[in-house]
């Protein structure tokens, strides 16, 4: 009984310990937007000020960033999704030889460090005249949430069964249809998943982001924040974390709905292929 | 529509180098016949199943679908071109359309008007008894009734021909047996020309018109179920057709005044007086029915001990050994028990000699 009472404790301890460890900035990020004094929370009471003020004060630009976070991560996920879609469906379904090297290499190329390729990056970017246009961020978040959706993605497909997709054919079906009318389908909730992840991922990248782009045409809120100045050079703590909790808030809400779905995602993703 | 095949060949490179699967197979299925594929596991029927539906591409050989060249040197046509329909063992029905979205998907991708769909997919239902399931999704419905709707969407387009691949493997004994009754029946009613993979012999024997006989990528024999069981042409076919499987003792035809002595383990086993046969060595064969067991010595019979008496229900299958090999025999004689000692004669006519 002792020895039970001293496991529940320690198992509650940890656990608590755990989530205070991984929640405190978000707690204090709360606690910071809400407070009338940032340097001192709760010190003078609490308040909305700031949130009324990252949002009506236009030179701050928050909802653009916000936008453009929102149009450039959807729209990286979705063409991620569909590209990786296909290669997946080629890699488990078609006759094709090199299918490994395939996978790996795609592997080793998601492996480059972010901070390696930003000056060839912002070179090509500029001679294309791309700069600070969404496809100046969509492009390589495309091809660096690649190779994860990829892995994925395949590991999904591979659990299929092979005679779905002859049952398909027999009935009539081209490849492509057979894969946007039965694989797709089937893989739904793995495609609905890695769709999402491709989105955070997308939506919280920062780098290519801050050398990419130069003003609210195109600047994600991630850099945006980051930023927002105060006046005389002071850092305006309360408008930043109040900006902050409104950009958090979306993701963590979708989080929270697919999350059974984004972690047998993520884990199937890691143990098999 | 018939179907020919000529010296078709399926080879594939495995880790272990080149593997050939079908090694040179003809045969010919006739209009609205009930053609099946018989053999154990990795003889190669699944393949050749596959080549006919189109779903693989031979490495050598023609398939042609009523004069039609399907598959051969430089010409290919894909499933979608043969208007094949298949029933596969594990189904495969797709999980995300109910049972109506099921039947009628074959039809929607042929862009079929709706209103006709609705008719078909209907009456195909009704011919199967799966009207009040249209509704369900294939998650909730049971084995059988999966196997009843992937039958229902492979004849709602009315196909030329109907493939099957061990449609009956995932079913439990009792429900095998009534859907093996209704398929054939089905058949029968609708016409249309269909070739049924199994390595189950009963099924092939009970359902087939005709049967082909599958080893290792050759066929080994094809006839009328009962010509399999009385005239097997080779010792696999004899011993793969008939449960319980037919004895089978190597041994030599020796030619006397009186006609050909069978011998094996220099025992004499019984005297042929067939002019056909010929002397040399052969294997002789006889079915467990074909051999009388008595406890009384009788003309031509040979003494034997009984290692085992197994009670089949009518029969007692009994085994001893004979002239070096294991003999198994089939009586009505509730007397004869392990160890007891024993009579038995092989009658001649019945025996089957390969060479």
């Amino acid at each position: 009984m002792k020895g039970e009472t001293a496991e529940k404790v320690f198992l509650w301890a940890g656990a608590a310990g755990m989530a205070l460890f991984c929640l405190g900035p978000f707690l204090y990020m709360f606690a910071v937007s809400l407070s009338r004094r940032p340097d001192l929370i709760g010190a003078g009471g609490f308040t909305l000020a700031n949130y009324a003020a990252v949002l009506g004060t236009p030179s701050l630009h928050f909802t653009d960033y916000l936008l453009n976070s929102l149009a450039v991560s959807a729209l990286s996920a979705v063409i991620t999704v569909l590209l990786a879609s296909l290669a997946a469906y080629a890699i488990t379904r078609l006759e094709m030889k090199g299918k490994a090297a395939v996978l790996f290499f795609v592997l080793a190329v998601s492996m480059f460090p972010q901070v390696s390729l930003i000056g060839y990056l912002f070179q090509l970017m500029s001679g294309l005249g791309l700069i600070n246009t969404y496809a100046a961020l969509v492009a390589p978040y495309v091809a660096w949430i690649l190779p994860l959706s990829l892995w994925i993605l395949v590991s999904y497909f591979a659990q299929i069964p092979r005679e779905l997709d002859r049952a398909a054919l027999i009935d009539g079906c081209s490849p492509l249809q057979a894969l946007f009318k039965v694989i797709l389908p089937v893989a739904l909730p793995g495609v609905l998943s890695t769709a999402l992840l491709c989105f955070i991922f997308a939506f919280n990248e920062f780098i290519f982001a801050l050398i990419l782009t130069t003003d609210h045409a195109a600047r994600t809120i991630p850099v945006g924040i980051a930023m927002f100045q105060g006046l005389h050079g002071e850092i305006p703590w309360g408008n930043i974390m109040a900006a902050s909790a409104m950009t958090t808030a979306p993701i963590m809400a979708l989080t929270a709905v697919f999350q059974r779905h984004i972690v047998q995602g993520l884990t199937r993703g890691a143990v098999k292929g | 529509m018939n179907i020919s095949i000529k010296n078709l060949k399926k080879e594939f490179f495995s880790i272990r180098g080149k593997v050939a699967v079908l090694d040179g197979v003809d045969l010919e299925v006739e209009e609205g016949e009930f053609f099946v594929l018989l053999g154990p596991s990795g003889c190669g029927k699944s393949t050749l199943l596959n080549l006919i539906a189109g779903l693989e591409r031979p490495t050598s050989g023609e398939i042609r679908y009523g004069g039609t060249v399907m598959a051969g040197p430089g010409a290919f046509t894909g499933p979608r071109g043969r208007n094949v329909a298949m029933v596969f063992q594990s189904y495969a029905l797709y999980p995300h359309l109910s049972v109506f979205g099921n039947v009628a998907f074959p039809l929607r991708i042929a862009k079929t008007p709706a209103p006709e769909i609705k008719e078909r997919v209907e009456k195909a239902a009704a011919m199967l008894g799966i009207t009040p399931l249209l509704g369900s999704k294939p998650g909730e419905l049971s084995g059988g009734e999966r196997q009843r709707v992937a039958i229902a969407r492979a004849v709602v387009r009315r196909p030329d021909v109907l493939l099957f691949d061990e449609p009956l493997s995932n079913l439990d004994a009792q429900l095998r047996l009534a859907t093996r009754v209704q398929l054939k029946k089905l058949q029968r009613e609708l016409g249309i020309t269909s070739i049924y993979v199994t390595h189950d012999q009963v099924e092939a024997m009970t359902l087939g018109d005709r049967v082909a006989v599958l080893k290792g990528g050759r066929l080994q024999q094809l006839d009328t179920p009962m010509g399999l069981y009385e005239r097997p042409a080779n010792r696999f076919v004899a011993q793969f057709i008939g449960s319980p499987p037919m004895n089978l003792a190597e041994g030599a035809l020796e030619e006397t005044p009186e006609g050909y002595a069978a011998s094996a383990g220099g025992v004499r086993l019984a005297l042929l007086k067939d002019p056909a046969l010929k002397a040399g060595p052969a294997g002789i064969g006889i079915r467990p029915s074909d051999i009388e067991v008595s406890r009384e010595p009788a003309p031509g019979a040979l003494p034997v001990r009984i290692d085992s008496a197994e009670p089949l229900g009518r029969d007692i299958l009994l085994s001893f050994s004979l002239a070096g090999a294991e003999f198994s025999a089939l009586t009505a004689d509730k007397d004869l028990k392990e160890g007891a000692s024993a009579h038995a004669r092989l009658i001649p006519e019945k025996i089957h000699v390969f060479y």
